[in-house]
This record gives structure tokens, C-alpha cells and sequence, in this order.
């Protein structure tokens, strides 16, 4: 087993946590879950809202980790780890055949899909990578803090508190400017001819 | 579009976007649990309104306890352009904290003017009164600023008596009408030829406050700030101003709904000493919209 080493504060570096990784130490885990667990299983519980469903995702996020690293080794470890655990975590959702429609992720598609209702016509409904590229060019248009407000919130479905708290002011202001984001969203759609 | 498409959409949101997002770090004291979210049992919300109203009509005792024994003993609580820049800094900051305006509002940097404005009259349409002594304390736009503020401090209260804030559109909002106008194609020789030009207007009045923002709630907050006891939306009578005759908005309706073309609203409000009105007007100018709130009297 090979020994940690504390580098200035408790949480190890992301490059000895992927040496780890590499060495095929399961300290890797351990290390990866005190760094950035918390962050991982509160984007989980966001998107699933059932306490078992979450440790359930979070098991299999931490395999999907050790079975891709190696070959992958990330660049931005917490983001990698991040998203490992957000996809398994919208799997399960989607995958979930009696869902209860009362998740932050519910709530979330909810404000979108409130926002971005198409015309009547079915064979006018985008595709989803359409869309997607049409989001990132928006986003591409906002100021930092408004992106990282709107992936926040429709990505990692945090809440408007945790969004708050995590920019330092009142979830009011959050509130307020996801909903002008959202109707710019809107606006940028319509204009693109995708709604 | 269906919630299955945007759920996919969002998966491709591009990772640089979503690593700036993971930048944000949740403090470890925050309270939310990420799957409830915080509800007020009745019974809490009873105190809170009590205990608030107790404290509210504490500090009005005190206030006016205060502005009597001190008013011409102080003199002014505003005394210098320095002090009306500060006061003018910290009012902005109540008035946001109360709700009245858009968390972005911001004063970048030291004031571009200070204006002291001295016992005159101004304008009939607008105040017809005897200004009493006050600070103009000007932050510009400029070329790339987003605010323009002007923030009339009284010096006797401290508290703002009429304010204009202007905001300028951004890239991604949508004009809502084109004007056809004339300028001159060379800007320092507005002597020489002129050319026709397209200019746009904006609707981004939620830059400057709410976007659900009631006209009763803005007057309701602004009595509360200034100290009155209630308002009265009036019709707007004023022959000197395109010969007015405005009927008052409903107070229901949205403040960012209120017409823009030649019109402003009229309130009165309860246990002003002489009854003068005070005017909110919303304006639109190309690339920019405007909102004037003022009234020509000492307020408190």
C-alpha cells in the first residue's frame, strides 16, 4: 500500500490521487471521495432525490473511475469526476420506471421546458444536438457568472440556495436572473428558428 | 420540445462551460440539503411578520425622534460632495437590499460628477417646487459602461429624493422596435452632412429592477423607505408636458409594462407634510432604457 502524503492542507493533490489511480491503489478512491465526494453526491441526490438511488449512483460512479483511469487521465480531475457522476446519475433517472416527478432535476427541465415550448407541430421538434450546439452558442454570449449560474442549475440541478451560497448572495437575485436567462434563451431560440 | 431533448441537450453543454461552473465551491455551512427546499412553517411566518412590524415601528419612533432634535442642529447629515458620494453609495445598497432594484446595479468607481443643487426651482412637469439643498451624484456611462446613475441625496435626511438610472442594453437582448433617425455621419461636425441610420430600442428594464416587479410594490417600498404610511396612485394632470391627461396605472400590473412613449405616473404619498407628488417615469432610447424616480421636496 503506498502511503499518502498530505501536501499543505488535508485533500491530496489531483496528480497524486491519479497516481494513485495508476498504481492501481485503491487509496485512489478513498482520496478521490474526501476531495471531491461531497460535491458528486449532492449533483447526484439533485438529479435523483432518492437517498438509496444516490449511494446506489455513487457506487457506480466510483467504479466507472477506477475502470477508466487508466487509460484517461483528466486534466480537471473534479470536473471528470463530476461528470462521471452526473451521467450515471441522469442514466438511473431516465432508466427509473416508477419516478417521482419531485427531484431538483425535475424542477429544473420543468423551467426549460416551461420556457422552451415548441409550436404544436411534432415534426418541427429539434434534436437534441442541435439544441445543444445552439446552447453553448449562448452561453458562449453570457457573462461568467451568468453561465455558471445556468450549468449550475440546469446541469449539476443545484438549487437556487446552493447557487446562492455558492456565488455569495440571496437566492432572490438567483431566482430573478436564471429567469432572464431564461426568456434570453428563449429569445435566442426563436430567433435561430429552433422554437 | 420535449423534456427528453433538453435533457439531452444539456448533457452537451461544453465541458469548459461546465469546469467554469465547478470553479464555484459550496461553503460547508450551507444549509441546503440539494433535494428540499426550505419552507417556513405558518407559524414562523407569524412571528417573523409580528416581530418584524415591532421592530419596524420601533425604528419609525426613533427615526422621527431623530430628524426632529437633530435636523437644524446637524445642519445637514450631508455636508460636503464627499459625504454625498457616500451617502449616495450606501442608499443604492439599501435600495437594492430592500428589492427596489436589479442586484447588478452597481456604482463602478468614484462619482463622475457631483452637483451641489442649492434652493432653486426646476421644471413645472417636474417638481414646481423650491429644491431644498441636495448632492446630484453622478455615475456616467461612457462608451462600454453598462449604468448610467444620478442619485439626488437630500442633505437633510441622507436619503435619496430622486434618482435616474439608465441601462444599456446587452448583446443577446432583442430590440422590440426600430426607429428610423438622422445623424451626422460625422460625429464632432454635426454642422456637416447628415444620413439616415436605424437605431434600435430595448425593453432590459429587469437591468435596472425586477422583472416582477408590481407598480404596487415599488411604491410600497419606496414608502416604506422614505417613511410614509402609504401611497395613492393619481392620474397625471400636466398641462406643461404634452398637455397630460394620464390615467394611473393599475397597481397590479408589472412595472416593466408601464408605457414608455410620453407618459409618467403620478403618487401621493401618506404623511408627506405638503402633499407634493412624486413621478415615476420609464423611458427608451436607442440602445438604452431610462427610469426617473424623483420628487421636489424633502422626504423623511
Amino acid at each position: 500500500m503506498v502511503e499518502t502524503e498530505k501536501m499543505g492542507s488535508d485533500d491530496l493533490e489531483d496528480s497524486r490521487i491519479l497516481d494513485l489511480f495508476f498504481e492501481r491503489s485503491e487509496q485512489a478512491i478513498v482520496e478521490l471521495t474526501d476531495k471531491y465526494g461531497r460535491s458528486a453526491k449532492r449533483t447526484a441526490a439533485n438529479i435523483l432525490n432518492s437517498e438509496s438511488d444516490t449511494e446506489e449512483c455513487m457506487n457506480d460512479t466510483n467504479l466507472a473511475m477506477w475502470n477508466s483511469i487508466p487509460p484517461e487521465k483528466p486534466d480537471n480531475l473534479k470536473a471528470f469526476y463530476m461528470k462521471v457522476a452526473r451521467n450515471q446519475a441522469v442514466s438511473k433517472y431516465r432508466s427509473n420506471t416508477a419516478r417521482k416527478r419531485n427531484s431538483l432535476y425535475d424542477t429544473a427541465l420543468d423551467e426549460l421546458e416551461d420556457c422552451l415550448a415548441a409550436k404544436d407541430d411534432p415534426s418541427a421538434d429539434v434534436e437534441a444536438k442541435e439544441l445543444s450546439e445552439a446552447i453553448n452558442a449562448f452561453l458562449k454570449r453570457l457573462s461568467k457568472e451568468d453561465r455558471q449560474m445556468f450549468v449550475c442549475r440546469y446541469w449539476l440541478a443545484d438549487s437556487t440556495e446552493d447557487i446562492a451560497a455558492k456565488l455569495h448572495c440571496r437566492s432572490g437575485r438567483i431566482s430573478v436572473r436564471l429567469f432572464r436567462i431564461r426568456e434570453k434563451l428563449k429569445t435566442y431560440l426563436i430567433k435561430e428558428g429552433l422554437i | 420540445m420535449s423534456r427528453e431533448t433538453i435533457s439531452k441537450a444539456l448533457d452537451g453543454i461544453a465541458d469548459e462551460y461546465k469546469a467554469e461552473a465547478l470553479e464555484l465551491e459550496l461553503p460547508a455551512s450551507a444549509a441546503s440539503s440539494g433535494t428540499e427546499e426550505k419552507i417556513m412553517h405558518p407559524n414562523e411566518q407569524k412571528t417573523k411578520r409580528f416581530s418584524r412590524r415591532v421592530v419596524t415601528l420601533a425604528l419609525a419612533a426613533c427615526l422621527i425622534l431623530a430628524l426632529a432634535v437633530t435636523a437644524y442642529a446637524v445642519g445637514s447629515a450631508v455636508n460636503s460632495p464627499k459625504a454625498a458620494e457616500k451617502v449616495a453609495r450606501e442608499e443604492l445598497a439599501k435600495w437594492k437590499e430592500m428589492g427596489l432594484l436589479s442586484e447588478e446595479i452597481t456604482a463602478d468607481g468614484p462619482a463622475d460628477k457631483i452637483y451641489e443643487i442649492e434652493g432653486h426651482t426646476g421644471n413645472d412637469y417636474w417638481y414646481g417646487r423650491i429644491f431644498p439643498h441636495s448632492y446630484d451624484v453622478r455615475w456616467y456611462m461612457g462608451k462600454e459602461g453598462k449604468y448610467f446613475l444620478n442619485l439626488s441625496v437630500d442633505t437633510i435626511t441622507g436619503k435619496i429624493r430622486f434618482a435616474s438610472f439608465e441601462a444599456r442594453a446587452d448583446e443577446t437582448d432583442v430590440p422590440v422596435k426600430e426607429i428610423e433617425a438622422e445623424q451626422p455621419v460625422d460625429p464632432e461636425n454635426p454642422e456637416g452632412e447628415w444620413a439616415p441610420v436605424t437605431m434600435y430600442l430595448y425593453d432590459n428594464f429587469d437591468d435596472i429592477f425586477p422583472a416582477d416587479m408590481t407598480v404596487d410594490r415599488f411604491c410600497s417600498l419606496l414608502a416604506e423607505y422614505w417613511g410614509f404610511s402609504g401611497y395613492t396612485l393619481a392620474d397625471t394632470v400636466d398641462e406643461a408636458y404634452y398637455d397630460a391627461h394620464w390615467s394611473a396605472v393599475d397597481g397590479n400590473s408589472l412595472l416593466k409594462d408601464m408605457p414608455t412613449d410620453n407618459y409618467y405616473l403620478t403618487v401621493f404619498f401618506e404623511g408627506d407634510q405638503d402633499g407634493a407628488p412624486m413621478y415615476i417615469q420609464l423611458s427608451q432610447f436607442p440602445g438604452r432604457v431610462n427610469m426617473n424616480i424623483g420628487t421636489g421636496h424633502a422626504v423623511g
